[in-house]
């Protein structure tokens, strides 16, 4: 179910309801099957592939804790190999077919490319006819027909596994709270990939009705419907519009319509997580924040301690970490955060596009620290208080993770290379093609200042007093009502 | 107090929902006078909401109500210019008539004390679909194998687990819209809404285009030149062709299976009357009607409604208005009249 869906606001109206209504002992029952309900929307016969995930991770979390020695570290590596291997099915055979077909066309090995590549495709589609849906004629329609939020909810899972391994968290005997655990419907599909020692225990709680929470939980899911509705995908005109047709646009176009994208995945996926994170509080529970203000950071590094909070985390603890953390040499620092990067960048998407925006990524954060390492040996101090440098500094951050986006968004490599390059090469006399008057050019630069600066000034909206939440909350419906772009935009983040 | 207002809110909330995601629930709470015709003002009003193009759709008088009936017994495949509603048997002067979807199947048994003809009937937009293939919508009753409909909850359920993603989700969207938010205050609003749209932001909803000068609304699907159902959508010879092959396949299958004859009626788009000169028109309807391999009678729609221009077509509608149906009628029952054999 879409969060931007009339389905959706009732469906909660329902469930928000109900909930305060029942007993604990129902709650959960009923979180549980209103979760099974919201993701059975999109494609009712992937929930058995949930179930699966549930079932092993289950078990594997209780014998983690009665297990010692070896066969510990081997029930985790079955659990995170099978979580991974439903994962890599899914979302990687045809990525990595394709590139192996690739390959062997090159070497001249035709026959076995064309093997390979029917092969691969018979599995997948026995696979897909089990699961209810069309055979697929190639790999290039799978990402249309995948599980929603496939990487989210496989990413959480694996973090209760590991967690119990680690001793950080008792193993939960509670099987339909550990299966709300995995699918509670606010953050299923696209996060904030929660950690169990956060949210666990919440689901053994009774929560009173609480109006400070319910204000500030509608005002949060307002505020993400806002930025969601009419930001991200009014933006989206002019983005889409651009991208999808890239060798027909000029630099100018691109270079707007570049801008616009930064903005419109800041809204999109940010206003994804105030949703989510909303809806859960009105009801009593706390996730975590995923986004603080990240175009207000002055390097890469501090940027993805800004951005989708719970991912880079979930990165650093479950990856970088393990790889050896900041305890191996400098070289091998380096290497491994451009490979943590780089597998950031193929969870988002089995695409190169993706790899090389992750790429991207690690590489301005290995240039960083290069750069302090020879400002510190030859004892340079930059002005670091000085607010013109600082400003300087977010600028070039937010230029550098723009240029970034470009991969993002891109339908393909070339697409992405020939929008570099017409930007890099534009006039500013070209003529701007948009979808857009003028009026809605400015309405837009208008809307994203006004989030910029809501974000940066007030990052939680104050709702103590009821007349400042009925006016902030009727105005912000008001405003997504009159001036919301609905066009059943999908959440970009929902195809990871 | 509080424990009162929360029940009723999920009970009223639950009906909604319930409402929304089960046909069952909506066409139950639909007998109930709980559901607006959400057409009422036209279906291109409906996706657009712009104040101007709001005109409550007419209620055409019945055409030949009181004329004397032929021995003729009419079939339709037809599209929504002549679903049940809005044409009937009583718009006819054949003794009997019969008309099927070109997305359904019916069962068909000829009377052969009756002359019997079979009309194709398409508008333009979605001509190019509906005679890519042979048409086969009636289904003669040995040959005939009835789709269990089944209804009720466990047919939403089933429905819901095996049907589309559009069963699922826009479905829903669209009968919680009607459910909620069809009333005079939302629609107000709405009309609002688009209004501030269109003024300020020089936008409409995006299925819809108003004509340059602002006057008549039309569907984006016959303006949008990149459509394959736009009139300006280039429109190869060879598609021409093969079209014309296909409706001489279904009138040949057709008079096989004892069907006297087989017509061809195209209704233009509202743009190809209205706005031709919009950009390059494909001539579409013209090119097949006037093709020398056509072997089939035809109804010439283009020609009866082209010089009514707008005042055949209905304001906020895509459809013809009582003038522009009742022309083709017109012609329809005098051609009944002139090859029945008294």
């Amino acid at each position: 179910m879409l969060f931007n869906s009339l389905q959706f606001l009732v469906f909660f109206v329902v469930v928000t309801l109900a909930y305060f209504s029942l007993p604990w002992r129902g709650r959960w029952v009923l979180l549980l099957l209103a979760s099974c309900y919201f993701y059975v929307v999109f494609v009712p016969a992937y929930i058995l592939i949930l179930f699966a995930t549930i079932v092993i991770d289950y078990f594997a979390g209780i014998w983690l804790e009665k297990t010692s020695g070896r066969s510990r570290k081997w029930l985790l590596i079955v659990s995170l190999i099978s979580n991974v291997g439903i994962l890599a099915f899914f979302k990687y055979l045809g990525f990595f077919t394709g590139n192996l077909v690739g390959l062997l066309d090159v070497l001249g090995a035709t026959q076995a490319a064309e093997t390979v590549n029917a092969y691969s495709l018979r599995v997948l589609d026995k696979v897909l006819v089990l699961f209810g849906q069309q055979p697929v004629a190639s790999f290039s329609v799978v990402n249309t027909i995948l599980p929603v939020g496939l990487s989210f909810h496989t990413f959480q899972a694996m973090s209760y596994t590991i967690e119990v391994y680690r001793g950080n968290q008792k193993a939960e005997r509670h099987f339909g709270i550990y299966a709300l655990y995995v699918m509670f419907y606010p953050q299923l599909v696209a996060g904030p990939i929660e950690r169990p020692q956060n949210v666990l225990w919440q689901y053994h709680t009774y929560f009173k009705y609480d109006w400070e929470n319910v204000k500030a939980g509608l005002v949060q899911m307002a505020w993400g419907f806002f930025k969601k509705v009419v930001i991200a995908d009014r933006l989206a005109l002019v983005v889409d519009a651009a991208y999808n047709h890239v060798p027909e646009q000029n630099g100018l176009t691109l270079l707007v319509a570049t801008f616009f994208f930064t903005f419109q995945i800041y809204g999109d996926f940010s206003g994804y997580s105030d949703i989510a994170i909303g809806a859960a509080r009105v009801m009593g529970f706390t996730l975590m924040e995923n986004f603080h203000a990240p175009y207000e950071a002055r390097s890469i590094s501090e940027f993805w301690r800004r951005w989708h909070i719970s991912l880079s985390t979930w990165f650093r603890d479950y990856l970088y970490i393990p790889l050896g953390g900041n305890r191996v040499g400098l070289g091998r620092q380096y290497v491994n955060q451009f490979v943590v990067f780089m597998v950031s960048g193929l969870w988002h998407g089995a695409k190169w596009t993706f790899v090389i925006w992750g790429a991207l990524h690690g590489l301005y954060l290995v240039l960083a620290r290069l750069r302090d390492r020879w400002l510190d040996r030859r004892g340079i101090k930059l002005p670091e208080d000085n607010r013109g440098y600082r400003a300087l500094q977010v600028l070039f951050t937010f230029v550098l993770v723009m240029l970034t986006w470009v991969f993002f968004r891109a339908n393909s490599t070339a697409d992405a290379f020939t929008v570099l390059g017409r930007i890099g090469s534009l006039s500013w006399t070209e003529a701007l093609k948009t979808p857009f008057n003028r009026a809605e050019m400015w309405f837009s630069i208008g809307l994203i200042l006004a989030m910029l600066c809501k974000e940066n000034r007030f990052f939680e909206i104050p709702t103590h007093r009821n007349a400042v939440f009925a006016s902030v909350f009727g105005v912000l419906v008001m405003l997504c009502y009159f001036f919301g772009v609905f066009t059943s935009n999908q959440f970009i983040y929902f195809q990871f | 107090m509080a424990a009162f207002f929360r029940y009723a809110v999920l009970l009223v909330a639950f009906v909604a929902f319930l409402g929304g995601c089960s046909r069952t629930a909506y066409l139950t709470l639909a007998g109930w006078g709980l559901v607006p015709d959400d057409f009422r003002y036209g279906d291109l009003y409906r996706l657009s909401s712009l104040p101007q193009f709001k005109q409550e759709r007419e209620a055409c008088p019945p055409f030949a109500k009181n004329e004397p009936k032929l021995p003729v017994a009419l079939y339709v495949i037809g599209d929504s210019f002549l679903e049940p509603g809005r044409v009937d048997s009583v718009d006819f002067v054949a003794k009997t008539y019969r008309y099927v979807h070109w997305e359904n199947t019916s069962e068909l048994k000829l009377d052969s004390n009756l002359r019997n003809i079979l009309m194709l009937e398409s508008v333009e937009r979605h001509a190019r679909e509906h005679f890519a293939q042979r048409a086969g919508n009636f289904v003669f009753r040995e040959n005939f194998k009835p789709e269990k409909k089944q209804t009720g909850v466990w047919a939403d359920v089933k429905t819901f687990f095996t049907g589309t993603h559009e069963k699922r989700q826009r479905l829903p969207e669209e009968q919680l819209e009607n459910l909620l938010f069809n009333n005079v205050f939302w629609q107000k609003l709405k009309e609002w809404k688009a209004a501030l749209t269109l003024n300020w932001f020089d936008r409409t909803n995006p299925k819809v285009a108003l004509s340059t000068d602002e006057q008549h609304l039309f569907y984006v699907l016959d303006t949008d030149s990149t459509l394959v159902n736009s009139n300006f959508n280039r429109l190869p010879d060879a598609e021409v062709d093969s079209m014309v092959a296909h409706l001489n396949e279904t009138a040949e299958f057709y008079r096989k299976q004892g069907f006297d004859e087989v017509w061809l009626s195209i209704i233009p788009n509202k743009t190809t009357v209205v706005e031709p000169n919009r950009g390059p028109y494909n001539r579409l309807i013209e090119r097949v009607q006037r093709h020398p391999e056509l072997r089939m009678p035809v109804i010439d729609a283009y020609g009866l409604l082209k010089p009514g221009g707008a005042g055949v077509y209905e304001r906020g509608d895509s459809h013809w208005n009582c003038r522009g149906r009742a022309l083709w009628l017109k012609a329809v029952n005098e051609r009944l009249n002139a090859t029945t054999p008294p």
